[in-house]
């Protein structure tokens, strides 16, 4: 372990209209300053994917690379002129992933690796890393041709889905070299993001990522990721949660309020008529689904049309649900 | 955390450990003798041979002593006169393993440019090796000592490949004068862009301890480091 230099990885989540995206960059060894570059560079890439994501969206890989770099550098180029560094003074790697619910952008220079779980069923590998030679050589967001060198891709984001970046300290556990496995770790981590609350999950991987992945590595640990769940149970406001068991209750609505807001997630999720989901998985299982959808007409969640074809109207559950 | 939210060991993977590959070209010729009428230089104090295979024990014990380097450095090792003997091919230095070459006095001779090339053609072969295992290596390091004059010009023909491999940091060099006879100018020819450099009273030992200390510093480095080395002026007559 390195005790005599700061921690180099940085890594964020940040989301603004609908716009998810996380990063993670991992600064330069050779740089007493490169915790500054992967800082810089994790929060430039963020504002620009929250800012511009429909705008990159439409642009070639190329041009996305071109103003991701051109971005990232103009704000570094700046940092260095100011502190008297050089540029290779801030160099770190960069991968960044953002979605807006439908698509995943993703980009990635230097080592590390994307990879996305869907369905909890295989994990499968985005982006490789992309070294130099020798075991210490790496790419950089500031290494000359660094517009040439990412790996840019725009792909639709499956519901269920689960995107990890990581630098390369825990890759050397979580994947074995030849011949090349991807370990099933992220298949348990995928399950404990789909099955529990958000801060249970975080727990439970940062306790395993303590106990089992940094004790074996001589590096930097930086791991992050993105759900395409984005409707949780745990995102839903308390307020309106407590609202809507108020309400469940002035109907006089015996189903537990956790099946209730199961339910509500499936419908959110779904484009499915409501009454055809199947009430055969997670804590829905049991009840009938018709049952369910009738209580919640009442609260304005669905409509009945006709007198037999119950709707659900996402615009005034979503209301319900987040204000 | 409920106790089944648990990786399991079994699914965490070990690597291997990044390898350093390092070829030690040393000179045997007679002179190592130290004895006079086989031309070694009057003016060291020793037996430059013994004092090499001193220097070797030393960095034996010191790789063997660090934990990263032991798992990352190969030695091997080639002797070389007017011929050329591999006396040990790459691999870790284990506890009771502490290489030592002999003094080939049947022939004459310095081929140092045969010696070279050979090292050299090894180095590839074995990052061929690394390459198709998916370990991964770190530069190869060239260490050349030796006490005298080449006999022959073959080093000459190496000055172009070598230096645009150690500009392209393909390749890192050390070569290493023993001794007052020793040419410097004729080592410039595989050598580089780093300079040769001639021990000091023949501090074999002392060159050896740092030639440790860098290998323990190139083995602990990660990705994106630049490795700094130690200074050079404990060994070296600079």
């Amino acid at each position: 372990m390195q005790v005599d230099k700061p921690c180099q990885d940085y890594a964020k989540y940040d989301h603004k209209n609908g716009i998810q995206v996380v990063a993670l960059a991992d600064g330069a060894g050779s740089s007493d300053h490169s915790q500054i570059g992967s800082r810089i560079s994790v929060d430039v890439v963020c504002d620009l994917l929250l800012s511009r994501y429909s705008d990159l969206h439409s642009l070639s890989t190329s041009e996305i690379s071109n103003t991701v770099v051109t971005e990232v550098l103009a704000v570094l180029t700046c940092e260095a002129e100011k502190n008297g560094l050089e540029l290779t003074d801030l160099a770190s790697t960069l991968l960044f992933a953002a979605t807006d619910g439908n698509s995943l952008l993703y980009g990635h220079i230097g080592d590390g690796y994307i990879i996305r779980v869907v369905g909890n069923d295989s994990a499968e590998v985005l982006s490789y890393p992309v070294n130099g030679e020798f075991a210490n050589q790496t790419y950089f967001v500031t290494s000359p041709g660094a517009i040439n060198l990412f790996n840019i891709d725009i792909i639709p984001m499956h519901r269920e889905s689960v995107i990890f970046l990581m630098s390369d300290g825990p890759s050397s556990v979580l994947f074995q070299r030849r011949p090349f496995a991807i370990s099933s770790v992220f298949l348990d981590m995928s399950k404990w993001i789909s099955n529990n609350k958000t801060d249970i999950a975080y727990a439970a991987i940062l306790q395993n990522f303590e106990d089992s992945v940094t004790v074996r590595v001589d590096d930097d640990c930086s791991l992050a990721l993105l759900y395409s769940s984005s409707i949780m149970y745990d995102e839903f406001s308390d307020n309106a949660i407590s609202k809507l068991d108020e309400s469940l209750q002035q109907v006089s609505f015996s189903i537990p309020l956790d099946v209730i807001l199961d339910f509500l997630n499936q419908c959110m999720l779904s484009k499915r008529d409501p009454l055809k989901i199947e009430c055969t998985t997670g804590k829905v299982q049991g009840y009938r689904t018709k049952n369910i959808c009738q209580a919640l007409t009442a609260l304005g969640m669905f409509e009945d049309k006709d007198g037999n074809k119950i709707v659900f109207c996402k615009a005034s559950a979503l209301k319900r649900l987040f204000f | 955390m409920t106790t089944n939210m648990k990786f399991s060991e079994d699914d965490l993977y070990t690597n291997p450990t990044p390898r350093l590959p390092i070829a030690l070209v040393l000179d045997v010729s007679p002179s190592m003798s130290g004895k006079e009428e086989y031309g070694a230089d009057p003016s060291i104090d020793g037996v430059p041979i013994d004092l090499l295979n001193d220097g070797i024990k030393s960095f034996h014990s010191a790789i063997i002593n660090n934990d990263t380097a032991r798992y990352s450095a190969e030695i091997a090792i080639l002797s070389f006169s007017s011929i050329i003997v591999r006396e040990r091919e790459f691999k870790l230095l284990e506890e009771n393993d502490i290489p030592q070459v002999e003094l080939e006095m049947n022939v004459g001779g310095t081929s140092l440019g045969k010696a070279v090339n050979e090292a050299l053609d090894m180095l590839e072969e074995r990052k061929r090796e690394y390459k198709k295992a998916g370990t991964d290596y770190y530069q190869p390091w060239l260490v050349v000592m030796t006490d005298g004059k080449p006999t022959d010009l073959e080093h000459h023909k190496l000055k172009d490949s070598i230096s645009t491999m150690v500009s392209n940091r393909k390749l890192v060099v050390f070569a290493i004068g023993i001794g007052d006879g020793a040419d410097l100018s004729e080592l410039e020819f595989i050598s580089g862009t780093r300079k040769p450099q001639k021990l000091k009273e023949l501090k074999i030992e002392e060159f050896f301890q740092w030639l440790s200390s860098s290998v323990s510093r190139v083995s602990a480095s990660t990705i994106g480091d630049k490795v700094q080395l130690d200074p050079i002026d404990n060994w070296a007559d600079i």
